[in-house]
């Protein structure tokens, strides 16, 4: 399998992030590659629609907060809001990684001996 | 390309943000671009290539910044720049009308209770009363509320001290800035006192004042507050209350 992935399911995938902690972009494009041992890749930039999108929808919450180095940064927070739609995104992708694993499963039952 | 670069394309497709938006997402962007050099730059690229390689990790600024703008919807744009104009108005109107109720606040306070209303200034003497004589000049009301009375040592000659305010007939007009400026002082007999001194303010709802230092003689029933200009007098005969002092 390649081991590189586009990521198809970023407002999923962010939201789960926030549920551990707050963080910036950067944090969080580093930290997905990370938990996904630099599985996931994705062009950095494409993070921000994404964020801003759910920053309009109540889903996150964003704040200020001065850096160490004196650079200020944007912070998500997850509201109770996204913590629901997080709920309904990851069931949603059970159900739909539960078909393709049965499809799978079948598939390879048919597969000739 | 370089983060300065990036930037500028990603904003020129954000067509529907405000100034403000516009000015976070460009530093939400460049500190992202900065973050990611600062990591190229330790792993060993140097400055220049670390910051071009962060730029181009970010994907299409087109894409990016089209993406975006559909974050910021054309109706936001109009309903942030309306409740802008919004608040301005409600802001401008709040402090109209906070300066409005302290202006009634004022009228009523001399109307009702002058002697609280007399911020600047207080009648002086050894017996001090209050009195209530009103005229009416052109829109507004002269009244005389208080009265301050010391007779002197060889018991035929005294000092006094006047309160008065104008205020406007309608509760909600703006008091004479000019009326109580023009006031005189007379003798019952005519001659024309000189006040010593005085003080006084106030604002669009009322204006005050105290004279003081005005010689009055023991014989005198009154000490007459006197107001003619553009064709309006007014005479208001304050009684001095010798006995009452004396009693």
């Amino acid at each position: 399998m390649e081991k590189k992935q586009n990521i198809e399911h970023t407002r999923l995938l962010v939201l789960s992030l926030l549920a551990g902690k707050d963080l910036y972009g950067y944090q969080m494009i580093e930290e997905l590659s990370r938990r996904s041992n630099r599985t996931f890749e994705m062009k950095e930039g494409t993070l921000y629609p994404v964020l801003h999108g759910l920053e309009r929808d109540g889903a996150v919450e964003a704040y200020m907060q001065e850096a160490p180095t004196g650079r200020m940064r944007k912070y998500y927070h997850l509201t109770k809001k996204g913590g629901a739609l997080l709920k309904a995104e990851e069931e949603k992708w059970q159900t739909y990684s539960g078909a393709v694993n049965a499809v799978l499963r079948s598939g390879a039952g048919l597969a000739p001996a | 390309m370089d983060e300065r670069e990036f930037c500028d394309r990603v904003l020129a497709r954000l067509r529907h943000a405000t100034r403000t938006e516009k000015a976070a997402v460009r530093a939400e962007l460049e500190g992202h671009i900065e973050d990611r050099a600062e990591a190229l730059t330790k792993a060993g690229y140097d400055h220049e290539a670390a910051m071009a390689r962060a730029a181009e990790v970010m994907g299409n600024p087109e894409e990016i910044g089209g993406a975006l703008d559909k974050q910021y919807p054309l109706g936001w744009l109009i309903l942030s720049r309306v409740s802008l104009i919004f608040s301005i108005l409600l802001a401008v109107s709040l402090v109209t009308s906070l300066h409005s109720v302290a202006e009634l606040r004022d009228s009523v306070e001399a109307r009702t209770n002058p002697a609280a209303g007399l911020r600047s200034g207080s009648v002086t003497g050894t017996y001090i009363y209050s009195v209530d004589l009103r005229a009416d000049v052109g829109n507004d009301v002269l009244r005389v509320f208080q009265l301050g009375l010391t007779l002197r040592p060889d018991g035929q000659t005294g000092v006094a001290s006047v309160a008065l305010c104008n205020y406007d007939q309608n509760v909600f007009g703006a008091a004479s800035q000019i009326l109580i400026d023009n006031t005189t002082y007379e003798t019952e007999s005519g001659g024309e006192l000189m006040p010593a001194g005085g003080s006084g303010g106030g604002g669009s709802g009322a204006q005050y004042w105290v004279a003081d230092g005005i010689d009055v003689s023991r014989t005198d029933e009154y000490l007459a507050v006197c107001y003619d200009r553009f064709g309006e007098t007014a005479r208001l005969e304050v009684p001095l209350d010798w006995e009452g002092m004396l009693s």
